[in-house]
């Protein structure tokens, strides 16, 4: 299995002071599904930007698709489609009008633009609204438009940075559907914030905290790198009763890890007894994240953070 | 032959780019349209009001020069840093085969395009009031289109400088009011101390010839020539620094 993307030592800094990437080392195989994961600020767009050549890094080695990316990134640029976040579509042409444009813009023939715009739109139900004006569709129909436009584009490599932020259930999962396709033909980075998203889809997940990669492997081998099998979420109290658990604090909650549902029974009831709240569930890759970033946000203190 | 068919690819790119973001905005969004010919306008109004017939042709050649540079030019500030901070499409054409100059120049002919329906009106009202022959406008054209090119190229120039959409729109406000109205654009040159002083904008400059050809202002010869030549020289510098600004690759 080649190699799509292999980045060493990328590091960013932004005002030569604090960087906003450091060391990141990062190993793509083709026809991979590939998620980054991590909180705000932690560094996943500023490496997608590198990873699309848009943005210079302040230090590191970058190949894609075989290619000098640094050097010679107009190489490979066309090899290549991605969704920046926030990306907006052009609020007075249609979602037909858009793609095939784009398709155009790609380099392919009209007609062909003609037919793949239409596989992609119908592919992501939007054939129906093909030809209204974006500004009177919802959000979810132009942020479908966008996915519409690489998953056309035929690239080899797609960078979708928050392709599903603002969707509802229904139009996320036909991304997902759309996503889950392109499987095997093209190598695809995800980032997100929905976890189930990178669940459902990511043949690999990359943990970026603080501008450097803090995991990396399969849902099953990250999920295995936090022990216990279920978890209790317990708030309400401001001290942690939890002795002889592993637990992370997060803002007011404790989530605590437990091995079987009877231990996460106990634990819920004790805590409840005390006049606190808590809830048992599986553990989920969410719990993973929190586990080894310490949390979402910078203010919380940690129960064990040494056993990462 | 590669070469000759990768200049066709771009030339075809340029023109769907105009296609979706000129085109299709003079047919979805007519209101923006006459909105951007109120300005020039009313200054011809208010110039045949207190002027006479006379300020009339002054002020539908002053029309033309402005709405060539201010719609068709200066607007591109607002429309590149729209398209590259708020829609982030600039990001996505990275990875298209639209190079960064065509980029520029289909960005700057979507303007044009938008700005045509306000030109054909000047045009139509200057040949109903001036009867112009063909000629004249062959000799317009070309100084007409330094202009859009001048403006353009500074304009997107400027846009690369700028952090915040809002400023984009400002810009191009402050811009066409600075080069647009102030020097001699709905006036003649020869009202200031010095007629030359037409020479500080790209607009007064297109004004002025243009006031030299149709309503025969005895403006002195050389003024004329070096406005001619000053405009084919900031053309070109503008052209040239807006190509090297055009790059892909931010560092920020």
């Amino acid at each position: 299995m080649d190699i799509v993307i292999e980045a060493e030592g990328i590091g960013k800094t932004y005002d030569g002071v604090k960087w906003a990437l450091r060391d990141v080392d990062l190993n793509v195989n083709r026809g991979r599904l590939v998620t980054l994961l991590g909180p705000n600020g932690a560094g996943k767009t500023t490496l997608v930007r590198i990873l699309t050549t848009e943005l210079k890094p302040s230090k590191g080695r970058l190949t894609i698709l075989g290619e000098d990316a640094l050097r010679n990134p107009e190489r490979i640029r066309h090899r290549i489609a991605s969704i920046p976040q926030e990306a907006k579509p052009i609020y007075f042409v249609t979602p037909y009008e858009l793609v095939f444009s784009y398709l155009v813009f790609r380099g392919f023939s009209i007609s062909d633009a003609r037919i793949e715009a239409r596989r992609a739109l119908e592919e992501l139900g939007l054939w129906e609204v093909r030809d209204k004006v974006m500004n009177n569709l919802s959000g979810g129909f132009k942020r479908r438009t966008l996915v519409a436009m690489v998953l056309a584009s035929g690239a080899e490599l797609i960078f979708l940075d928050e392709p599903t932020t603002g969707l509802d259930v229904f139009s996320r999962r036909s991304v997902w559907d759309a996503l889950a396709r392109l499987k095997g033909e093209a190598t695809v980075v995800l980032t997100t914030h929905y976890i189930e998203e990178a669940e459902f889809l990511s043949d690999e997940v990359v943990v970026l905290n603080n501008g450097s990669v803090v995991a990396r492997g399969t849902v099953d081998e990250l999920l295995s790198k936090v022990e216990g099998e279920y978890v209790v979420e317990a708030y309400g109290l401001n001290k942690p009763v939890f002795e002889g658990y592993s637990y992370v604090k997060l803002n007011n909650r404790y989530l605590v890890y437990v091995n079987s549902s009877e231990e996460s029974s106990l634990v819920a009831r004790e805590y409840a007894k005390m006049g606190g709240k808590a809830l048992v569930r599986r553990k989920t890759l969410e719990d993973v994240v929190i586990r080894l970033v310490g949390g979402w946000s910078n203010d919380e203190a940690s129960g064990d953070l040494d056993s990462n | 032959m590669m070469r000759l068919q990768g200049i066709w690819t771009q030339i075809k790119l340029v023109v769907v780019f105009a296609w979706l973001y000129g085109w299709l905005a003079v047919v979805r969004e007519p209101f923006w349209l006459v909105s951007s010919l109120l300005t020039p306008l009313s200054i011809v109004v208010i110039m045949t009001i207190f002027g006479g017939l006379h300020y009339l042709y002054l002020g539908l050649l002053g029309g033309l020069a402005m709405t060539v540079s201010a719609s068709g030019g200066f607007t591109i500030i607002g429309d590149a840093v729209y398209l590259r901070l708020e829609l982030k499409f600039q990001s996505m054409l990275l990875n298209t085969r639209l190079n960064p100059i065509s980029y520029t120049l289909g960005l700057a002919l979507s303007e044009l395009t938008y700005a045509l329906p306000g030109l054909a009106i000047f045009i139509v009202l200057i040949q109903a009031t001036l009867r112009e022959p063909a000629l004249t406008y062959l000799l317009a054209t070309p100084v007409l289109a330094l202009e859009w090119v001048t403006a353009s190229m500074l304009g997107f120039t400027l846009s690369t400088f700028l952090s915040d959409v809002r400023y984009g729109w400002s810009l191009s406000g402050i811009l066409g009011f600075l080069l647009g109205t102030l020097p001699p654009v709905f006036y003649p040159a020869y009202l200031l101390p010095t007629p030359y002083i037409a020479l500080v904008s790209p607009v007064s400059i297109a004004s002025t010839v243009l006031q030299y050809l149709m309503l025969k202002v005895n403006y002195p010869s050389m003024l004329i020539k070096l406005g001619v030549l000053t405009l084919l020289a900031e053309a070109l510098v503008f052209t040239v620094v807006a190509l090297r600004k055009s790059r892909w690759r931010s560092v920020k």
